[in-house]
């Protein structure tokens, strides 16, 4: 009993340490998906691409990260990023976005996307998209984008 | 005391000279080329079937870049914009011509070409050739690419390019230069500026 409390009570101390202020949430984490939108992009042969994007919002005390997407609209759904390097404009996979708590981070044209890779539809202007991101502690978060 | 005639008349040239202050006081927000310099001639298929020529675009404004149908941020956020540009610009944007070459000569075919264009607007004109003279209008323009396999996709493969518009005046000469990642307003502004003055 003893034991069990005293548990409890380091438990208890361990999250006012981590979490330092009242607006910590109890452990859970929480993502927030803003503004998710998608280009407007043609399947063409089914080799098209397309890209989503949108606003990850940490709002909670503990640090998060996208990890990975996953959708049918594409044979394949990963995380990439653009990048400049020697005037030129490049791309690379990227492994994981780290959403610090508190944190906004942009997924934005230019920048990091989630990338379509071989669209299974045309994306036409005023449709949606569904994705599912991945998130190293929110775990699974559905989004719904917008085509523009 | 000025007769109805001579005072029309001065107006008018008050009105003339206010417009060509206006015309030489707008300075281009993005790189300018002062000189401007021609821009060098294509000589590439076009996705209209034709042969792919600047001349053909004297009297309008070109917007010159490079880029591939299997790229997916870089490439449709350029074509995106321009297409906006065009749409922003409302009757002057029919005197903007947006004319794309491709780095990936061995997927994008003109068919593919033409039909991913048509997805931002069907008046964008697409261009392609033989890897000599894709590599010839590369080097006309200083564009770089470099091919690079995906990582974990062995069929996959980027062809990372600069990534700047050109913009060419009526008389075919190159006048601007905008990066990737310019804010709209100023590729509208920039294209404005091209489209309302002569040259």
């Amino acid at each position: 009993m003893i034991r069990r409390v005293s548990l409890r009570a380091f438990a208890l101390g361990v999250l006012l340490f981590v979490g330092a202020g009242p607006s910590v949430q109890s452990g859970e984490a929480t993502i927030r998906i803003d503004g998710a939108w998608a280009r407007r992009a043609l399947m063409l042969d089914g080799s098209g691409t397309g890209a989503v994007y949108a606003a990850l919002v940490n709002p909670g005390g503990a640090a998060d990260a996208l990890l990975a997407a996953e959708g049918d609209i594409a044979k394949s759904v990963e995380v990439h990023e653009t990048f400049q390097d020697q005037g030129m404009a490049k791309m690379r996979p990227v492994k994981k976005i780290d959403v610090p708590p508190g944190r906004t981070v942009e997924l934005k044209p230019g920048g990091y996307h989630i990338m379509l890779i071989g669209l299974t539809r045309d994306l036409k202007p005023g449709e949606t998209v569904q994705l599912t991101l991945v998130f190293q502690h929110a775990g699974k978060i559905p989004v719904t984008a917008q085509v523009k | 005391m000025l007769s109805y005639r001579g005072l029309r008349r001065s107006l008018l040239l008050v009105a003339f000279l206010l417009c060509a202050g206006v015309a030489l006081g707008e300075e281009l927000r993005s790189g300018s080329f002062k000189p401007p310099r021609a821009a060098p001639e294509l000589g590439l298929r076009a996705t209209d079937g034709t042969e792919l020529k600047l001349a053909r675009y004297h009297g309008k404004v070109v917007a010159l870049s490079f880029g591939y149908t299997y790229c997916p941020d870089v490439c449709p956020t350029t074509l995106f914009n321009l297409a906006q540009v065009r749409e922003k610009l409302g009757a002057l944007g029919k005197d903007l011509q947006v004319v794309y070459v491709t780095v990936d000569p061995e997927r994008d075919s003109l068919a593919r070409l033409k039909a991913y264009l048509g997805g931002f607007d069907p008046t964008f004109i697409g261009g392609s050739g033989t890897p000599e003279q894709l590599a010839a209008a590369r080097k006309a323009y200083g564009i770089t690419i470099a091919r690079e396999n995906v990582p974990g996709s062995p069929n996959a493969y980027w062809v990372h390019h600069s990534a700047f518009v050109f913009l060419i005046d009526r008389a075919g000469n190159i006048r601007a230069l905008l990066p990737f990642g310019i804010a709209l307003d100023d590729m509208v502004h920039d294209a404005r500026v091209l489209l309302e003055n002569p040259s």
